[in-house]
């Protein structure tokens, strides 16, 4: 088990030193940056006439989860391929470390890497909760991540 | 340490390996010593676990090579042919992620400790991407001696080294296999007359012999070429030793020096220089030639190209 954390842990100080990871993280951020501040926008235009209408995450959500649809193979497809190009997976293939525990680690870095952009998107929520009386939809919230 | 039986590894229709049967103790340095394409890189991948044999069995420390492929790697310290390295990391950081992997006490002492042996301990802190060729080639091999394994394969460790370095990595080697076994392979031949007690010749997955660097040269070598240099003119001379006894052929070089060959039983050289020495001329130099293992290794390969063809 340490050593699935071991490779997990390179592989996660890994994506903060390519740019590939700040690029996908940029455009992740960048897009749902736009939406959610055109859907603050729209909700104050129509504050109005919105009947009772209260802005909630979705419109992030939905668009989240279509990005990482995009980003996660972007991000992940050089985990084992960049290895193997660099011939480090010679490496890594002959250390006394099993098959399962170099898939888990490098599963594990990649899916903290992601559950780190999950976590600055957190602040949309948070902008959107002081915006709000009295709050938002906390549980849609929690059931997104 | 090293018992290998049989082993044949197939790519495809390919063979790679072919039965090839070898052993190497503890306390011994054997090179591998074959053109390219030979399976030499072969064999070490499958010493060192990374493809399992197509037939055939290996043990490394009394391990089976298959069956206990961990405990074989962590008695293994394994230098590939294109060195493994992260170049985002540095030399420090680097070598301490390949001990916690190999679960070493104190990472960061014997990441070192294992610098210092390869003269790196001065660029600890410089991102491996900014190395050069030879001091990448010291990380990679700082990195197989950072467990300091029972076992040591180092595929082509000198290569891309300047002079001076190879001298230093050469004496790390030496060093390493007094006690330990190191299977390296090259295809310089100087080096493994360097470096190995034994070398073992392998071509098209063949061995085609195996002796001491020294044996190998005396074995092939039926006759006894040396070279002698006098001091001015060298005019008649080549008469004079063609009369020693035991003298096959004499020759002029353009240098002005002469060259002759005498069979291997009979030593002419006292003959020869007093033959010299009695006609008058002064006597310089007198050196022999002896067939490099470069030569041997062209006469042993085209021997079994030759056999194929016959068979």
């Amino acid at each position: 088990m340490r050593n699935i954390w071991i490779i997990a842990k390179r592989e996660f100080d890994h994506y903060f030193i390519s740019p590939i990871a700040y690029v996908v993280a940029f455009l992740i951020l960048l897009t749902t940056g736009i939406i959610f501040a055109i859907n603050i926008y729209y909700f104050i235009q129509n504050a109005l006439q919105s009947f009772g209408q209260v802005p909630d995450i979705s419109p992030i959500t939905g668009a989240f989860g279509f990005l990482l649809v995009l980003s996660i193979p972007a991000v992940t497809m050089r985990t084992l391929a960049d290895e193997a190009r660099m011939g480090t997976l010679e490496l890594l293939l002959t250390a006394p470390v099993r098959d399962f525990e170099l898939v888990a680690g490098k599963w594990l870095g990649s899916f903290l890497f992601i559950l780190t952009i999950v976590a600055v998107s957190l602040v949309y929520p948070i902008i959107l909760n002081g915006l709000v009386s009295p709050g938002i939809d906390q549980q849609l919230v929690m059931s997104s991540i | 340490m090293i018992r290998v039986n049989g082993l044949t590894k197939d790519y495809g229709a390919r063979r790679a390996i072919d039965n090839l049967t070898f052993d190497a103790e503890q306390g011994e340095i054997v090179g591998f010593l074959g053109p390219n394409g030979a399976g030499k890189t072969t064999t070490m991948r499958i010493l060192t676990g990374y493809m399992p044999p197509t037939d055939g069995t290996a043990t490394v420390a009394g391990y089976d090579v298959v069956e206990e492929s961990l405990e074989v790697r962590r008695r293994v310290g394994y230098l590939p042919e294109t060195v493994p390295l992260y170049n985002d990391m540095t030399a420090l950081e680097y070598l301490k992620f390949m001990a916690s992997l190999r679960r070493i006490p104190d990472t960061e002492q014997r990441a070192y400790e294992s610098l210092e042996a390869v003269n790196l301990e001065d660029r600890a802190d410089s991102f491996i991407g900014t190395f050069s060729k030879g001091m990448r080639q010291r990380v990679g091999l700082a990195q197989a001696l950072i467990h300091r394994p029972e076992v040591l394969i180092l595929d082509e460790p000198t290569i891309g080294l300047d002079p001076a370095q190879i001298v230093e990595i050469r004496n790390v080697i030496r060093e390493i296999g007094k006690d330990r076994t190191v299977l390296l392979s090259t295809h310089i031949l100087s080096e493994a007359q360097h470096m190995c007690d034994r070398v073992l010749i392998i071509n098209k997955g063949k061995i085609v012999t195996e002796d001491t660097p020294e044996n190998l040269q005396s074995r092939l070598v039926g006759s006894q070429r040396v070279v002698l240099r006098v001091r001015g003119d060298s005019d008649g001379l080549n008469a004079r030793i063609t009369k020693v006894k035991g003298v096959r052929t004499v020759e002029s070089k353009p240098d002005g020096s002469v060259e002759f060959e005498f069979g291997a039983g009979e030593d002419a050289r006292p003959q020869v220089a007093k033959a010299v020495v009695q006609g008058g001329y002064e006597l310089l130099e007198m050196r022999p030639v002896g067939m490099s293992l470069e030569e041997i290794f062209l006469e042993l390969t085209r021997e079994t190209s030759d056999d194929i063809k016959a068979s």
